[in-house]
């Protein structure tokens, strides 16, 4: 059996679109820096404890000059861990944010620094009231939140130069699935542990947030075709991520053989199916990106002038609900300290409203979501687990009502034009459907393109069965997507056709 | 108190089992405020300390990183210690740091900036203001100022220090009831931002509404802003950049190799030339030396089409026996020759001129889609939209490029590029 090296794999997948569906195997292994690991900081481990007391002190003495004084810490771990026939890697960093705020006159201020050292973070405090510190303020009552993940087997209690050998069984198991066609398989996991304080109003908060990838990915290879399949497991969970079934497995390796004979995909305006990974890119990217409220604020968005319009038919409801506590996305509070609930969008084809944060919500004088979020220094309304509602139809059923259409598989790119909300979305294969049965003929990539609200019209079958799908978006933090399949019409564009 | 790059490099250069080292020290404040009725103010305070420490061993060499911020000198020196272990496990070739050069001779600081970011913000978003006409507002959006001090030491001798000075503007601006339109943009100087031409521009695209064009075959001509936006950096050109990593290349991962065109099939346009120039004073991308102290160079990635330098970091130059170039940086296009009247001349489809985008997406297999913020067919008078979606490596065999020229954050080339037979998807 032909076996390929991770070389062989980036030198085919950098002339194809397969390259996004191994994605997580491939991100912090760029083909210049296979080998270079990044130092883990568990050697010089944060005193959290005492930089919490630090906060809630110096908001305290804040509270004095600054209306609703606020302190938060973000400290990130991030570490992974690749295995295929031929490497091992292991990367860990840590990333440590101290913010400090509160308004003044009307106007909002904060100072964020690096580092969780007490002078520094004392010197922020000087800076925010452009002198010394007043005295504390007596009798801030505070409610205490504290919340901690209970992962199975919590990354912390198992060493990180470890973690290979614990990829070792999967990829084992993995071998067994695809045959000799399948050329490479890579197994992954991918853990981002967050330590989150924030200190504020009437509320100290505390709470670790685990987001965990792990799977396996497979590349199947004909001598002029490539394709890929992955098998992944994600949520709000410890190494136990590894424990990936079988059923997968055998259905990522299943799916990258069957993709080896696609042909160039037809272009027009036909009956899709979209599979659920596909139907939840358009949810996310498509929808969800246009509905976030600081794009309402700065009336960037044409969905801002859409509330209560019927943008989807009836069948389609979109909620963010990241208080579920199990998937990727998942936060029981945001970065502001507010408790994290389900937020709906879209209701019955209706378009209901934005996501929000503290301030976004205040000037757009709508309710507070629980959605503020920072990446960096900056903090925006952005969604958690965006969740498209399951309907009632079988996969079956879905294909029944295609009389010349596609089931589009593979979600690849999208893109959103928030003001005109037009989209664009990149997917890997379709299979074609006429007269409501499969023709067993498979295509290659497409594009589907179009107004959003015109599409989700469209939509007339909703699947019964979701699938959930994590993603880093595009500012690094992690965000579940949950959708079943969808059946609409659209525009598509078949790639080389 | 935590260590400085100078302790740090006195401590690796003494340390068993670092055989070489290169790192680099910033300290970064960034002052912002937020516009509109997300008003508000920030400073950020950002130090990074973080070193590449290499240990010779006999199958290679290995290598690790490590950040050392906010670590006193024991804690450092631990952290080295169990970096230099992982680095004996993480092999690659053998090499050895190419010998100190002298950084590149670019100004690349504004002394009114460094006097005060949080003053240069309020002269800007002042010029923003007073540049407004009645009818438009500021809705939202922010204006930031950076300086950042930068220093690099290596085991090579490389020691060397520079300031960096930065705006960078969000604006969403918005002319009656009409929706918001949103423009972007960075300079090094405050002196290099035309803030009355950034409000024109934006006021003349949030007048006019925008309709869908119908999906089709198209010809596009993209001006300035649609060539040069700030984000993603290198835009359309950003496939090129990347098949001109010298690792890629190296191990066979590029689409060509130097001396090979860039499309296999024949030009049916302006022969590109395309140049990484980091040299270029008071460029957004331009910088003496990069991480570890590599000097920053001008390097020719395209010449009549065809693949001519690499971009090489330390590592990647000792490989080759060559210099490192301080990796891609600003993209100075040449090759255009056209009058821009003569670009603008219908052709068997319909001529869309676009003025701004609303997204670009590019990916690695060299696919490249957009969303046309703002397009127009010549005299219609009426503004469209879409989206393309192109094979960048064909889409640069058939440039037709204008002979003037514009600067624009990290671009400096044609005002205006034609590509004729353009798919519009939507």
């Amino acid at each position: 059996m032909t076996r390929w090296s991770r070389r062989e794999v980036l030198a085919a997948l950098a002339t194809s679109g397969a390259w996004a569906a191994i994605a997580p195997l491939l991100a912090g292994c760029t083909p210049t820096r296979t080998r270079v690991q990044v130092e883990p900081i568990t050697d010089t481990p944060l005193p959290l404890p005492r930089l919490r007391a630090q906060l809630r002190e110096l908001v305290s003495r804040l509270s004095r000059d600054l209306e609703d004084a606020y302190a938060a810490a973000h400290v990130d771990e991030l570490a992974s861990a690749t295995l295929d026939a031929g490497e091992a890697t292991l990367a860990a960093e840590q990333r440590v944010r101290v913010h400090l705020g509160g308004h003044r006159g009307g106007r909002w201020r904060e100072q964020v620094i690096a580092s969780a050292d007490p002078a520094r973070v004392r010197a922020a405090a000087e800076a925010l009231v452009g002198g010394s510190l007043s005295a504390p303020r007596a009798g801030a009552g505070r409610r205490l939140f504290e919340r901690d993940a209970q992962p199975a087997i919590d990354p912390h209690d198992a060493p990180r130069v470890g973690w290979t050998a614990r990829l070792a069984p999967l990829l084992e198991r993995a071998e067994s699935f695809g045959g000799s066609r399948v050329v490479y398989r890579g197994a992954y996991l991918r853990v981002r542990d967050r330590q989150h304080v924030f200190v504020g109003g009437d509320r100290e908060v505390s709470e670790r947030q685990l987001s965990t990838r792990a799977g396996v990915a497979m590349v199947a290879w004909t001598g002029d075709a490539i394709a890929t399949g992955v098998a992944e497991r994600a949520g709000a969970l410890g190494l136990e991520a590894l424990e990936l079934g079988d059923d997968a497995l055998a259905a990522a390796a299943e799916r990258a053989v069957e993709l080896l004979t696609a042909r160039a995909a037809p272009s027009g305006e036909l009956d899709l199916v979209l599979a659920p990974d596909v139907a939840a890119l358009l949810a996310h990217r498509c929808v969800g990106d246009a509905l976030t409220g600081d794009l309402w604020l700065g009336r960037e968005a044409l969905a801002s002038t859409l509330v209560g319009v019927p943008i989807a038919s009836e069948s389609v409801t979109l909620v963010d609900d990241p208080s579920g506590g199990q998937a990727f996305g998942d936060y029981a509070f945001d970065d502001e300290g507010w408790p994290s609930a389900p937020a709906a969008l879209i209701e019955r084809g209706r378009l209901v409203g934005p996501l929000t944060c503290r301030r976004t919500a205040a000037a757009l004088r709508l309710p507070r979501t629980g959605h503020g979020r920072r990446a960096g220094a900056t903090l925006a309304p952005r969604p958690g687990h965006l969740l498209l509602a399951a309907g009632d139809a079988t996969g079956e059923e879905l294909v029944a009502e295609v009389g010349r259409g596609l089931l589009v598989e593979g979600a690849a790119a999208a893109g959103l034009d928030a003001r005109s909300f037009r989209v664009w979305l990149r997917a890997q294969s379709a299979k074609e459907i006429v007269d409501g049965r499969w023709t067993g003929r498979r295509f290659g990539g497409l594009t589907i393109a179009g107004a959003a609200p015109e599409i989700l019209r469209s939509v007339r079958g909703v699947g019964r069965r979701s699938e959930t799908f994590a993603v880093d978006d595009e500012r690094g933090a992690p965000l579940s997507r949950q959708a079943p399949a969808l059946l609409l019409t659209a525009a598509v564009h078949g790639e080389g056709a | 108190m935590s260590v400085g790059a100078g302790e740090l490099a006195a401590l690796l250069g003494r340390m068993r089992g670092v055989d070489e080292f290169a790192l680099t020290e910033m300290r970064r404040l960034r002052s912002r405020r937020q516009l509109g009725a997300d008003g508000g103010a920030r400073d950020d305070h950002e130090r990074r300390l973080e070193a590449e420490l290499y240990r010779d061993l006999r199958r290679g060499r290995g290598s690790s990183r490590a950040s050392f911020e906010g670590l006193d000198r024991a804690q450092a020196r631990a952290r080295a210690a169990t970096a230099a272990g992982h680095a004996s496990r993480a092999r690659g070739p053998s090499w050895r740091l190419p010998s100190a050069a002298a950084p590149a001779r670019v100004s690349v600081s504004d002394p009114r900036i460094v006097a005060g970011p949080a003053r240069a913000v309020d002269e800007l978003v002042a010029a923003f203001v007073a540049a407004l006409p009645r009818e438009a507002e500021l809705v939202r959006g922010f204006v930031e100022a950076e300086v950042a001090e930068v220093e690099a030491r290596a085991s090579s001798g490389f020691a060397n220090r520079y300031r960096a000075t930065r705006v960078h503007w969000r604006l969403a601006l918005a002319v009656g009831d009409r929706l918001a339109v949103t423009g972007e943009g960075a300079a090094r100087r405050l002196d290099d931002v035309d803030a009355a031409a950034e409000i024109a521009s934006l006021v003349g695209r949030a007048a006019a509404p925008i309709e869908p064009a119908a999906p089709g075959r198209y010809d596009l001509l993209l001006r300035a802003q649609a060539l040069a936006p700030l984000t993603p950096r290198w835009g359309w050109w950003a496939p090129l950049v990347a098949q001109a990593d010298a690792g890629l290349v190296r191990q066979g991962l590029s689409r060509y190799r130097p001396g090979q065109p860039i499309h296999p099939g024949a030009i049916d346009g302006d022969a590109l030339d395309l140049t990484s120039d980091g040299t270029l004073p008071f460029a957004l991308e331009s910088a003496p030396f990069a991480d570890g102290g590599d000097p920053v160079r001008r390097v020719p990635l395209v010449r009549g089409g065809v693949a001519a330098g690499l971009l090489l970091d330390r590592r990647e130059a000792a490989l080759l026996d060559r210099s490192p170039n301080g990796g891609a940086r600003n993209l100075v296009v040449g090759g255009g020759s056209r009058d821009p009247a003569e670009l603008e001349e219908p052709g068997a489809r319909p001529l869309l001129v676009v003025d701004d985008l609303a997204w670009l997406e590019s990916a690695p297999d060299g696919v490249i889609a957009a969303g046309l913020g703002a397009s127009a067919v010549p005299g219609a008078g009426r503004r469209w939209g879409g989206t393309v979606a192109v094979d960048a490596f064909g889409l640069w065999s058939r440039a037709r490029m204008s002979r003037d020229r514009v600067r624009r954050g990290w671009y400096d080339g044609p005002a205006a590029i034609r590509f004729d037979d353009v798919p519009l998807v939507g």
